[in-house]
């Protein structure tokens, strides 16, 4: 039962950690709360739900087609709204975000209306040994994706020219400014990473969990908890918390009771955020400088 | 002194003059409607406009003046009185835990650690059904009376909330003129400069978050006799936290009235937009909602009243909470501000 719980927690946990790293990202670079980092992930699913019923294609297919839109979505909020909060008080912030909220929850009640949807695809569905554990394929296609990403990002920031200026902007903003880096084409592409990322998440579980206008906001609050036992600004650190959040849903929901998982993860929240609040990890082990994208 | 109350009278009597005027029930709800959200909104804004305290755990206090109130009436027959002012010392004691916990976290953490506190609350209503009544809500026996705070008609809620909401702005208001509210605002600009001068800082931001505790409570008590059936999704989801912080920052954190602007503002515009635009394409009137929100915010970043007060005489309308220009403190000023900054949140 034990290796079970472990086995199914790790496998959402990835996904978990996945949402987490846009909105860490974002947080670490841009000095920006994502409130409505559930509703992209939220869009994500409704956008890979459609696509799937009106064309019957693979969900997995959809979720690559719909990347050019994810972009879009993402450089056009950023462009329209999250700009101009740069800099701004946490007030300012909080309510453009929570105005998204409201915004990206009832277009997407417009659009695809408020019946809650599934879908059911086989190559996600079928039965798969696991270390033996019987999980759902797409389950594990869900996990592997999010590591892969995961690694791809880490790899990205630490190594490429574009990753090595984003981490400066995220270091010191003035010193990249004054070595001639466009700080504010940096932001752009960090948010558009952080957005797709989340809409991907959401295109990734969708094959597996029921989807609705309203599916987005629970997400969100995971991945503010997700984020503050990483650290934040620590890309590794958010897919360990992923994991870690993951096994101890899974865990409280066999265990307890689904219906206290929340509770867990919320009081975990509290005392990390005021025994640890630089994360569990701290600064120094795995989100070591170099993948730590903001340490500030 | 005159200058000091003259507004918010001037307001206190044209509301008081609504229920004789009209007998609209819609508008005469809302009415009552705003009046409560614009307790809750000044009770919040005095532990984030008075102290720094930026919470988003407030909903807890509404919920536990709510559930404090209703469910020793419901099950027991307790006077809502004797209710009320228990489950307000209750929400005070609440409100102490959200100040406790300014003094590890600061800014976004601190924000994110109260909508964990606030969520908590919300699980636990949810799932201690054989109290609350859990997700399906409870629903308040029906016997009108001024013993049971329970009214046949609109118009005495009308007054019970404008008193309420007096309190809780003159409360403000006082505050802001005594020596423990100076002190607020010195640890709300800055809390190292206020310590070194002798400003016992956390008994401060206790003290603040205590009596923003206090009427947050009063206000869910009152809500949950207006309407006699609550829901934790009405009085303790991560809606209701937002709530006073979306009225407060849209009608002005530094201005008394800010509060009981943005909560009229919001709730009248979200009837407007229903009645104007209908419900026949659901999530359309929230739509156009969120995106005014997000237009509002970003051309006033002061709110209505901040903006419209430093039009008129450059500063803000008298007995605001603030001292110099509003959302600037967080922004670095010298090259040196981000280091700063950076050990402000480690600390």
């Amino acid at each position: 039962m034990w290796w079970e719980i472990v086995v199914h927690g790790l496998l959402t946990g990835g996904v978990f950690g996945l949402v987490a790293i846009g909105l860490t990202l974002i947080f670490g670079v841009m000095n920006v709360v994502n409130f409505a980092h559930g509703q992209f992930l939220m869009a994500g699913m409704m956008l890979t739900v459609a696509l799937v019923t009106r064309s019957s294609i693979d969900p997995y297919l959809a979720a690559v087609a719909l990347l050019p839109a994810m972009v879009l979505l993402g450089l056009l909020t950023y462009l329209v709204v999250i700009r101009r909060t740069i800099g701004q008080t946490l007030f300012v912030q909080v309510v453009a975000t929570l105005g998204l909220v409201l915004l990206l929850q009832n277009l997407a009640l417009i659009l695809f209306g408020a019946d809650v949807r599934v879908i059911t695809n086989q190559v996600a569905s079928a039965p798969v040994q696991l270390l033996g554990v019987t999980v759902q394929r797409g389950e594990l296609i869900a996990f592997g994706a999010a590591l892969a990403l995961t690694g791809g990002l880490h790899l990205f920031l630490i190594r490429s020219m574009y990753g090595r200026a984003i981490r400066a902007v995220a270091d010191d903003t003035l010193a990249a400014r004054l070595i001639g880096l466009n700080v504010n084409r940096a932001y752009a592409a960090v948010f558009v990473i952080g957005i797709v990322f989340a809409m991907l998440s959401g295109a990734l579980i969708a094959p597996q969990v029921p989807v609705s206008p309203y599916s987005g906001s629970d997400y969100g609050l995971i991945s503010f908890v997700v984020v503050v036992l990483g650290g934040f600004g620590s890309v590794l650190g958010a897919m360990f918390g992923g994991l870690l959040i993951g096994v101890v849903q899974v865990a409280t929901a066999f265990l307890i009771g689904p219906q206290w998982t929340e509770l867990a993860l919320f009081l975990i929240f509290v005392v990390v955020l005021l025994v640890r609040p630089t994360g569990l990890l701290g600064t120094a082990t795995v989100g070591s400088e170099a993948g730590r994208v903001g340490t500030r | 002194m005159r200058t000091r109350w003259f507004p918010l009278l001037a307001v206190a009597a044209a509301i008081a003059a609504v229920p004789i005027v009209s007998t609209d029930r819609l508008w005469l709800d809302t009415l009552v409607q705003i009046l409560i959200f614009a307790t809750f909104a000044t009770a919040w804004n005095m532990a984030a406009g008075g102290a720094g305290l930026f919470s988003f755990g407030h909903s807890a206090l509404f919920a536990i003046g709510a559930y404090g109130a209703a469910v020793p009436y419901a099950r027991l027959g307790l006077s809502p009185y004797l209710g009320a002012g228990a489950a307000a010392l209750l929400a005070m004691l609440a409100a102490l835990v959200i100040g406790v916990m300014s003094l590890r976290l600061r800014g976004h953490y601190f924000a994110l650690a109260t909508l964990a506190f606030g969520q908590v609350f919300l699980v636990l209503i949810t799932n201690l059904t054989g109290l609350t009544g859990g997700p399906d809500g409870l629903t308040l026996p029906y016997h009108p009376g001024a013993a049971n705070l329970t009214f046949t008609s609109i118009a005495p809620y009308v007054y019970i909330g404008l008193a309420l909401y007096l309190a809780t702005a003159a409360t403000t208001v006082v505050l802001r003129g005594r020596r423990v509210g100076y002190q607020m605002l010195a640890v709300r600009e800055d809390q190292s400069a206020a310590r070194s001068l002798g400003i016992p800082a956390l008994r401060v931001k206790l003290f603040a978050v205590a009596m923003s505790g206090l009427f947050a409570a009063l206000a869910g008590s009152l809500y949950a006799f207006y309407t006699l059936f609550i829901t934790p999704q009405d009085t303790a989801s991560l809606d209701v936290a937002t709530q006073p912080v979306v009225m407060a920052v849209i009608g002005g954190m530094f201005v008394t009235l800010g509060p009981l602007v943005g909560a009229a503002l919001i709730l009248a515009l979200n009837q407007m937009i229903i009645s104007v635009v209908g419900a026949d394409v659901a999530g359309l009137s929230g739509a156009i909602y969120g995106a005014l929100l997000i237009v509002v915010i970003l051309t006033m970043p002061d709110g209505l009243l901040g903006g419209a007060g430093r039009l008129l005489h450059g500063r803000t309308a008298p007995g605001g909470w603030r001292l110099r220009p509003a959302g600037r403190e967080t922004r670095p000023v010298t090259t040196a501000a981000p280091r700063d900054q950076k050990e402000a949140r480690r600390a």
